[in-house]
């Protein structure tokens, strides 16, 4: 009886994780592609933050925080992925990496990603998150691990940055 | 609330990017699996480097072996480590361990398993088990032992732990307990009164505890916290991850003495087994990075007590099957004990490799012998003076061709060779955590920067005039700058990179900071139009002050704030100059010796300067000196350089980062 139960709570959780990664694995693979400024990178990255959600799965409170962990891990990955190809001592950024995929050479991506290259790592972090994973400040701040107040101040001043470099009229906001 | 328009860009951008889902998944569950069990085997690693196993056996050091390095001059303190023998000893020991002493290590036996040894060198924390279970686990209690002797003391009942407890400030100790679930660890905190507070940080998997020296900052290697490595407010009320790279898991934390930074052993997985290597990180978590080389098994850091060194555990002299079974994964032994500069380099052996299983690892390194005998005559093993001189080549081209000098970083008791620092920045913030660096246009210096140490949230404080800037200073608390250039001494917030003042003051040359950060110093020399002398004032320029009024060129306020020294117009012949002691108490200034760009030790009982060097020959024979602050006990810590001349570009009270 006792096992019984045990395995059905283990085949629950299963599916719940399997549930939470099919929704969520796309929109984190392509914000820690953003963050990091490289398209390949962002699915691996995924990848890692999601592994080690699973191995935690049990100590998640709700959603939400299994929510805010995996963008947390993958932001986190992101950025320590991007100061490591700066260290690189003929470093290269995202879209002047050679690659086959079209996406990366297209255009949007081209143009996004040099735009972000001018906001400060905070920024584009807060940006990506909010504009992009559709988190709100509050969330963001608990990925970001620092109040909602300076997600905010980062929020307006990357905008404010990005708009420029897009040639996005200022009026929007 | 979204921006659409930026909305849309980001999505245009980045929905394109292909993404296999299932595939995925599966992948991230075998990831996941892989893991898990790699963090088993990895729980005995860390078990047998604690050293629990234990039969008696003597091992002897072999020290003064030929293929052993000399131990460098100036390695000062006692090391405590947990020699190999441990593995298959019936009572465990811990030695201690004089650098460069003739004498063999002397021994002390902990009443537990899990010893922490106290910074003072006066006590031993360790867990003894009980005989009794909870739940299917051994209970423990934590004990303080005193060193060297007297009675053990239990502090805390009935802990189930999961490693060494870590001392905090004034004799706290935090460690990990099994929380009520039986399944997650908690950290609790013994206080010097007995008490134990509640639980605020709970954690699984715990694979490592520090608290930093001045007890802000818990260092936790743990999962279920978002990062492998998160430093948090022992309150929980704030707290970070440290990014590290894919499949790095730390453990074995240590502070360094200032807590600017934090070492520790990191494992991962490589292609038929695992890599054990140590990494630094600063205490802002910013900057992690590996400090030894691939191709050995590194782990266990121990700061000196100056934190101008790290004490270590490798495998790097062992046998090709001891390594061959390491790096599988498997106890092959053959560690040896080590030290090394923070970086990496510089590395000696203390004790040689184990011939067994074992691990020689160290514990702990102190100001001085805990097991010497009371009113001992030995005095302390320290270095004096303490810390490392930062020092600039002037004069001679530098590496680059902008004006920037070559830089060297070297003991402050000379005891070693120079180190080049690449790429330096003009100043480190008081706190080590920032710096303020120069940005070139082509090779014309064109603005001051401050940021953190990789360079980030640049915020430019000197813009105008960089290329005349006379003198730079940061605040002591680091949220300004003062810099004097073209008659004018200028002001500026290093957050915001607002001016908040411009003091206009022809011929001033020197600015220093009060170590309150609440006044200035300034210099002034007695060139056309000037009123020399030495100044004092608020940062936006108003309650002025004259404190001496001879033409002065540098300022350098004592971190006491009871001192000025400075490099003022000689009394004669007048086209000299010399080193000068104001005392702001009133009792005037006197010459303190022939010397030049006076720098305080951080303790202030020290000065650093430049003066000529009566043993070279050359035309501007400048070498750079210490000397005691009352003009005593000089010496020589840089020789004349041949060409050029060295100046004191900073003193820090550890190794820089």
């Amino acid at each position: 009886m006792e096992l019984d139960a045990a395995v059905t709570e283990r085949e629950r959780t299963s599916a719940s994780f399997d549930e939470l990664f099919r929704e969520l694995f796309p929109r984190v693979a392509r914000t820690a592609s953003l963050v990091a400024r490289d398209p390949q990178l962002g699915a691996d990255i995924a990848q890692e933050a999601f592994a080690r959600l699973f191995e935690r799965w049990d100590r998640m409170a709700s959603p939400e925080h299994a929510r805010n962990f995996v963008f947390r891990v993958a932001v986190n990955l992101a950025r320590s992925q991007l100061r490591r190809r700066f260290a690189a001592p003929f470093g290269l950024s995202g879209p002047d990496r050679s690659s086959d995929d079209a996406t990366s050479r297209s255009d949007d991506w081209l143009s996004v990603v040099e735009a972000l290259r001018g906001l400060s790592p905070k920024q584009r972090t807060a940006v990506v998150l909010v504009d992009f994973a559709d988190l709100d400040a509050a969330a963001a701040s608990q990925v970001l691990g620092t109040a909602e107040a300076t997600v905010r101040v980062h929020l307006m001043r990357g905008r404010r940055a990005l708009r420029e470099r897009l040639g996005v009229p200022e009026e929007d906001e | 609330m979204s921006d659409p328009r930026i909305q849309e860009r980001l999505h245009r951008a980045a929905d394109p990017l292909p993404v296999d889902v299932t595939g995925r998944l599966e992948a991230t569950r075998r990831r996941a699996h892989a893991r898990q069990v790699r963090r088993r085997v990895g729980a005995g690693v860390v078990a047998a480097v604690i050293g629990l196993a234990a039969v008696a056996a003597i091992w002897s050091l072999r020290l003064g072996d030929d293929a052993t390095p000399a131990v460098p001059v100036g390695l000062g303190g006692a090391i405590v480590y947990a020699p190999a023998s441990n593995l298959e000893a019936e009572i465990p020991e811990l030695r201690v361990l004089i650098p460069g002493s003739d004498e063999g290590a002397s021994s002390l036996h902990p009443s537990g398993g899990w010893w922490s040894v106290s910074p003072d060198g006066t006590g031993i924390a360790s867990f003894v088990e009980t005989g009794r279970e909870r739940d299917g686990y051994q209970l423990t209690d934590l004990v303080l032992q005193p060193v060297p002797d007297g009675p053990v003391r239990v502090l805390v009942h009935d802990v189930i732990s999961a490693g060494p407890p870590a001392w905090g400030p004034d004799g706290r100790l935090a460690f990990w307990s099994l929380a009520a679930d039986g399944r997650s660890y908690e950290i609790l905190v013994r206080e010097p009164d007995g008490t134990t507070g509640e639980p605020v940080i709970h954690a699984q998997s715990p694979f490592g505890l520090a608290w930093s020296p001045d007890g802000s900052t818990f260092a936790i290697a743990a999962g279920a916290l978002g990062d492998e490595l998160v430093l948090a407010r022992p309150d929980g009320s704030k707290w970070r991850g440290v990014p590290l790279p894919e499949g790095e898991d730390p453990s074995h934390l240590a502070w360094s003495p200032d807590g600017s930074a934090l070492a520790f052993t990191t494992r991962s997985t490589v292609p038929g087994g695992q890599s054990l290597d140590i990494w630094v990180v600063s205490a802002d978590g910013t900057d992690p990075h590996a400090v030894t080389p691939e191709g050995s098994s590194e782990g266990v850091p121990v700061w000196s007590p100056d934190g101008s060194w790290i004490a270590f555990s490798s495998d790097r002299d062992a046998s090709a099957e001891q390594k061959a079974a390491n790096d599988a994964g498997e106890p092959g032994g053959g560690y040896g004990l080590y030290v090394m500069r923070h970086d990496g380099t510089e590395v000696h052996r203390l004790v040689e490799p184990s011939e067994g299983r074992g691990l020689n690892s160290p514990v702990a390194w102190l100001t001085s012998d805990p097991l010497a005998p009371m009113g001992s005559s030995e005095p302390p093993v320290a270095l004096e003076p303490p810390g490392a001189i930062v020092w600039a080549h002037k004069g001679v081209a530098g590496p680059k061709d902008t004006g920037l000098p070559h830089v060297y970083v070297q003991a402050a008791d000379g005891s070693d060779e120079p180190v080049e620092i690449e790429d330096p920045p003009w100043l480190w913030s008081p706190d080590g955590t920032r710096m303020l660096w120069e940005e070139y246009r082509g090779n014309q210096l064109s603005d001051f920067v401050v940021g953190g140490l990789d360079r980030s949230s640049p915020v430019i404080v000197a813009t105008e005039n960089a290329m005349d800037i006379r003198w730079i200073e940061w605040s002591p608390d680091g949220n300004g700058i003062a810099y004097t250039v073209g008659g004018e001494v200028h002001v500026v917030d290093t957050v915001t990179g607002e001016e908040t003042a411009v003091i206009e003051r022809p011929g001033v040359v020197g600015v220093d900071w009060s170590p309150d950060g609440s006044r200035l110093v300034i210099g002034v020399t007695d060139e056309e139009g000037a009123d020399p002398g030495v100044f004092t004032m608020d940062p936006d320029g108003s309650n002025e002050e004259l404190l001496f009024d001879r033409s002065t060129l540098e300022v350098a306020w004592s971190p006491a704030g009871d001192t000025i020294a400075t490099y003022s117009q000689r009394v004669e012949p007048k086209d000299g100059y010399d080193l000068w002691l104001i005392a702001m108490d009133g009792s005037g200034a006197q010459v303190l010796l022939d010397g030049s760009y006076p720098f305080w030790s951080p303790d202030g009982r020290w000065l650093a300067y430049t003066a000529p060097d009566p043993d070279s020959d050359d035309e501007q024979p400048d070498a750079l000196y210490v000397a005691r602050a009352d003009g005593t006990d000089v010496r020589k810590v840089v020789p004349d350089p041949g060409e050029g001349w060295p100046i004191p570009w900073a003193w820090l009270d550890r190794w820089p980062l």
